[in-house]
């Protein structure tokens, strides 16, 4: 048995520990390195509260003994480490274990789900949106759809503003997609709580699976293999629509209604062979240039868009249908969920060697629905048909953070847009949520 | 020819040679012939004779005595004047033939003996042409030249003397010498390359000096000599040398064979290899087992305690013949001159013979092969990925067993069809039940239209075929197919009402019941006589027909037209019930399976084009491979059998996997894959690749096999299997009343 002069470094500050190395056996894990860890703050903090802490080495999180993970790390570069250099473990705080807070029950299976800062709203295979608060008051449902919802959105205000949509405080502008072939945005006020349909957006053939917004943009994904790029904005279709309405005074009122409200797409975007189960922007936080869409499919692709031209850059071919995909502004990879036990980690931007960095593999079934922390460049969670929904972090392939038990049936959605609520819907009829506080607090 | 003449000779040869004109030879030659001629009577006792026979008995007789020589030159004499009068008719009168030599030269003639009748030795005799002689005879007299003709006695002679073509000159003598008929004899023989000797024998009878008979006197009979049997010293010595060397490692220093240098010019060929070779019955030959050796027991003077006590003796009389240990019991003779006779010797000489000639002593010829080796060498099914390896999703919602499935075209929903009189719409990807139909009766088969332009299911209910409007998927497609159905109902308005087939359209406005019915989505119910088991589509969406088993003769297939609400019924006569049909995915081939067999009948021509013999009892299922060259067919004996239309009308393969009955196959419309279902609660995945090359076999090989199905009750595992028609998936309606989909 071999031992290791180990040299404790931190990104954060108040956990800082004299940089000292420290000798220690092999066959140390993680609970040892912790206690080493305590025991050094504690002696330079008297008031020192216990902290569970992670430990980074290699860039690879330390699930078991440092020799086993050297191993592990080692195995893949074929490189062998000596026991004489010095091994710099970075720690950090552990993540906080979600808590389950609450279980909401619908009528049907829960399909898809977004959330903002105060309202969760939820697609459901009965057609109904149902909107909630985080807390799990059930504020409203909406009829909605003849057909399953497949995707709910909620559109930023910043974007409605740019549409010229009005709105007030309380308003809150979401858009659905569902099995019948419409895409509807809709306004919801908190207080009143009414109900608007804004428009009706039509064009698809087939069920819209997957919406996704940028700005005042939006794009969509189809049963039909394409792919249709929308305007929110009213400006230029409203006097189309007008026009219309006078040449056609003799229709019905509703149908003329219809007509106002009914948007046609932008343009359509073809090259999936077959259907367009996710899409997603690939949205730069630094500047607000027109970004690129990647999509992925049925036909074992992923492709990714210029929106500007309308036509395909480039195609990252996988070996199983997708089912889910999401981008993070953070990291900027793609994360995608497919007809197999794996989730796998895609660079869009490398364009040699393998295309997949890291494949993640702890799911029984299909992986559903996947998506990242909107704040944590490393964590995301993903929802498959065993069952779990489990939180990852990039750096550890061999086995997720946390298993997030609770649903009977197959996860069909997660959502994790507000950082402090992790969201699951099932084919169980509920909705869970799982509370995530940070440990920063 | 020697030559012998004797001539007379002047005084010194010296003289001559030095002194003697050169002009006048032919003149002297004439001379000296004269003389010469006389001379030679003198001189010569023996005479020519032409005669042949008298010849040859002179030169006998001349060998014997003296006297006989005398009686032949007297028999001569006469003989003599013959040949002289004949050519002196000839040639002049007055020289009878003076040049002509008189001398029979055989007389003389002995191979080992040099002519010496003329000593001027071995020199050319063109020398003496100056001189009127020509060299000398023994006694040293000048033998004088015969006087030479000119060229006119010469032509004339030609014309004249019948002898001249037999006249030679010798050269030695200057004389023409006349060439009896024996000399020519002689050279006509030597010409044609015979023997010289007219007599000669050359195959005289073999007279063996040692002979295969045996003598009664050995031509030799010394014995060997002692030293043959003692090795010999130097042998004996060399192999110590070489022992030496052997024991001390070193390298022996024998003499090398020398390699030919190139081996394409030497060709060294036994043709007697092969006899050398020991013939293959004695290669074959396995000698007798030896007989036990004798032993001590068996001598006849055992020592002691070889021979039986009392009670040893008791033991060995009371046991069985067959059970004793020896079969003789010892006994101590004296002398071996007391031992008795042998009463046994006979009996088991027989019984020896008997073990010999009875027992096949015969070498069994094993093959002796690898298993392994006989098991055709596939590929791995790693290798022929993509194929459905897991179970992925269970749709659950019917109440009872599945009885079929069929998948849309464009794979986002199936259809399921169960005994618990519903038929089920899913959605794929989630496992959701969109819609339920509910009917009054188990659904026997479900099928859905091939054309995706058509959003239409065909559903067996009992007698009842029910058409359906599915109502998912595209909504303008969904339109479009109400629009087709209002169109018939305005095309024709009086319903048919045929005995055997009744059409039934629903039309949207009437009775409250029918409307009810066309919101579920019905659009015809086409009633038949009897239970339809199966329904198939062709592949345009316009044609599909039901199968009725229990229809007879006549009604057991239904092709129905639903753009035209026409029924027929292809087959006027059948022997046997049809269990299945199907359409060929792009000819207008019908194949109908009985329970045999399966004919192919061509719809265009309206004629048999095939029957395919499938080995087995009792079929169940076929299917087509999207290419149409290719069927499987799968059998309640548990046999799946792969038919290669083109190669022959026997299975190209047949395979064997499944414990329980085969209830249904399919193929992969796009992958090459395609898949049994069984009673026994698998599904069996097989890559069957199918080459467009036609020299190139289809490649099949078994590749997974699905489990997860529970069987229930005799028959009841998987009722039926569906490939998705994008995914490399596997649908399988099973008896435990769920479906399942592999991934």
């Amino acid at each position: 048995m071999s031992s290791f002069r180990i040299k404790f470094v931190t990104k954060q500050e108040k956990y800082a520990i004299p940089s000292l190395p420290y000798e220690l056996s092999s066959s140390a894990g993680g609970k040892e390195l912790n206690a080493l860890i305590n025991a050094v703050l504690s002696e330079s903090n008297a008031e020192w509260n216990p902290l569970e802490f992670d430990f980074l080495i290699f860039d690879q999180l330390l699930k078991d003994t440092i020799e086993e993970h050297l191993n592990d790390v080692f195995a893949k570069t074929g490189e062998v480490i000596s026991s004489e250099n010095e091994l710099i473990v970075e720690y950090i705080v552990k993540e906080p274990t979600p808590e389950a807070f609450n279980s909401l029950l619908n009528d049907d299976w829960v399909s898809c789900i977004h959330t903002n800062d105060t309202l969760i709203i939820n697609g459901c295979y009965d057609g109904l949106i149902n909107i909630w608060l985080t807390n799990g008051q059930h504020l409203i449902s909406i009829p909605a759809h003849g057909s399953p919802v497949k995707d709910v959105c909620f559109v930023l205000e910043q974007s409605l503003s740019e549409a010229g949509i009005a709105f007030e405080d309380d308003d809150y502008m979401f858009m659905s997609a569902s099995h019948d072939e419409n895409i509807i945005l809709w306004k919801f006020n908190v207080n009143s709580k009414e109900v608007d349909c804004l428009n009706v957006f039509r064009g698809h053939e087939r069920s819209v699976d997957c919406i996704a917004l940028n700005n005042d943009i939006l794009a969509s994904g189809s049963f039909d293999n394409r792919i249709k790029i929308w305007s929110l904005s009213n400006k230029e279709k409203n006097s189309e629509s007008r026009d219309n309405s006078k040449t056609k005074k003799k229709a019905d009122s509703t149908e003329e209604e219809m007509e106002n409200i009914t948007r046609t797409p932008l343009f359509t975007m073809g090259g999936h062979s077959e259907a367009v189960t996710d899409i997603a922007w690939l949205t730069d936080s630094n500047s607000n240039d027109v970004v690129d869409l990647a999509s992925c499919s049925m036909d074992n692709t992923i492709r990714l868009w210029d929106i500007e031209v309308g036509k395909e850059k480039s195609t990252l071919s996988g070996s199983k249908a997708f089912l889910a995909m999401d981008f993070s502004v953070l990291n900027r990879c793609l994360i995608t969920g497919s007809c197999d036990r794996h989730i796998r980690l895609w660079d869009p931007r490398s364009n040699e060697g393998s295309l997949v960095k890291s494949v993640f593999t702890n799911h029984q079934g299909w992986v559903s629905s996947i998506c990242w922390s909107k704040t944590k460049e490393h964590l995301f969670i993903s929802g498959g048909y065993d069952n779990y929904v489990k939180q990852w972090d990039t750096r550890c392939q061999k086995a997720p953070l946390y298993d997030l038990i609770g649903h009977n049936d197959k996860v069909l959605a997660v959502d994790w847009s507000n950082p402090r609520y992790i969201i699951s819907g099932a084919s169980d009829n509920h909705m869970r949520i799982f509370q995530v506080k940070d440990n920063n607090e | 020819m020697a030559k012998h003449e004797k001539s007379e000779s002047e005084s010194s040869q010296y003289s001559d040679l030095s002194s003697e004109e050169e002009s006048d030879t032919s003149e002297n030659d004439e001379c000296s012939e004269e003389e010469k001629s006389e001379n030679d009577f003198n001189t010569v006792k023996i005479p020519e004779s032409d005669d042949s026979s008298d010849d040859n008995q002179s030169v006998a007789s001349n060998n014997e005595e003296d006297e006989g020589v005398v009686e032949d030159y007297a028999n001569s004499d006469v003989e003599m004047e013959k040949t002289q009068l004949t050519v002196r008719n000839d040639l002049e009168p007055e020289k009878t033939s003076g040049n002509i030599a008189k001398i029979d030269e055989y007389e003389y003639d002995s191979s080992d003996e040099e002519d010496l009748r003329n000593t001027i030795g071995n020199i050319p005799v063109e020398w003496y042409r100056d001189y009127k002689h020509i060299g000398y005879d023994l006694e040293g007299n000048k033998i004088v030249k015969p006087k030479s003709k000119d060229e006119m006695d010469e032509f004339l002679s030609k014309i004249d003397d019948p002898y001249y073509w037999r006249t030679v000159k010798d050269k030695l003598t200057g004389q023409n010498v006349i060439l009896t008929d024996d000399d020519a004899e002689l050279i006509k023989r030597i010409k044609k390359a015979h023997y010289a000797d007219a007599n000669y024998d050359p195959y005289p009878e073999f007279v063996d000096f040692f002979t295969y008979e045996k003598m009664i006197h050995p031509v030799t009979n010394h014995p060997e000599t002692k030293a043959s049997f003692i090795p010999s010293l130097g042998e004996k010595r060399a192999i110590s040398r070489l022992v030496a060397k052997i024991k001390r490692k070193k390298h022996l220093d024998l003499p090398e064979v020398k390699k030919p240098k190139d081996d394409r010019f030497n060709f060294h060929y036994d043709i007697w290899s092969s006899e050398n070779a020991p013939s293959k019955r004695l290669l074959r030959y396995i000698p007798a087992p030896k007989m036990k050796l004798p032993t001590h027991a068996e001598s006849y003077n055992p020592p002691p305690e070889y021979l039986f006590t009392k009670e040893e003796e008791e033991d060995w009389k009371n046991t069985e013949p067959e059970e004793r240990k020896q079969d003789f019991m010892p006994q101590k003779y004296q002398r071996l001159r007391h031992v008795p006779l042998y009463p046994n010797f006979v009996r088991e000489r027989f019984e020896r013979c008997l073990d010999l000639y009875l027992c096949p002593r015969a070498k069994k010829m094993r093959a002796n092969v690898n298993p392994e080796d006989l098991i055709p060498v596939l590929p791995k099914p790693r290798d022929l990925q993509p194929f459905p390896t897991m179970l992925s999703l269970v749709y659950i919602g019917h109440k009872a067993a599945v009885r079929s499935i069929s998948i849309e075209p464009k794979g986002q929903f199936f259809i399921s069809g169960s005994d618990d009189c519903t038929v089920k719409v899913w959605e794929i990807l989630t496992g959701r039940c969109i819609k339920t139909f509910t009917f009054e009766n188990s659904v026997s088969c479900v099928s859905w239209c091939p054309n995706s332009e058509k959003n239409i299911c065909i559903v067996s209910v009992n007698k009842c075929l029910y058409v359906i409007n599915i109502g998912v998927g595209d909504k303008i497609v969904t339109n479009n197919t109400d629009n087709l159905f209002k169109q018939l109902i305005h095309e024709d308005e009086k319903v048919k009402d045929d005995s055997v087939v009744n059409w039934q359209i629903i039309s949207e406005d009437k009775e409250e019941a029918k409307s009810k019915a066309w919101k579920e989505g019905i659009r015809v119910i086409i009633k038949h006589r009897y239970e339809i088991k199966q329904l198939t589509w062709h592949y345009g969406g316009d044609y599909f027909a039901a199968v009725m088993p229990e229809g007879g003769n006549k009604h057991s297939v239904i092709i129905h037209q639903l753009s035209k609400k026409r029924s027929s019924m292809p087959f006027q006569r059948q022997k046997a019930p049809i269990q299945r049909v199907l359409f060929h995915p792009s000819r207008p081939f019908l194949f109908a399976a009985y329970q045999r067999h399966v004919r192919i009948y061509n719809l265009a021509k309206q004629e048999l084009t095939k029957k395919l013999m499938c080995n087995c009892k009792n079929l169940s299922s076929i299917a087509i491979h999207p290419k149409g060259d290719n069927l499987i067919i799968g059998s309640y004996d548990l046999r799946l059998s792969w038919f290669d239309l083109d190669l022959s009308n026997k299975p190209y393969k047949t395979l064997r996997y499944h414990k329980k009955a085969i209830r249904q196959v399919a193929f992969h419309p796009k992958y090459p894959l395609f898949a049994s279902a069984s009673d026994d609660g698998t599904v069996v995945v097989t890559h069957g690749m199918v080459y467009d090359d036609l020299t190139q076999n289809a490649l099949i090989v078994p590749v997974k096999v699905l489990r997860g199905h529970k069987t229930i009750g005799a028959e009841g595992g998987v009722l039926d299997c569906s490939f998705h028609p994008l995914q490399p998936w596997v649908f399988s309606a099973g008896a435990d009343s769920t479906i399942r989909l592999y991934a």
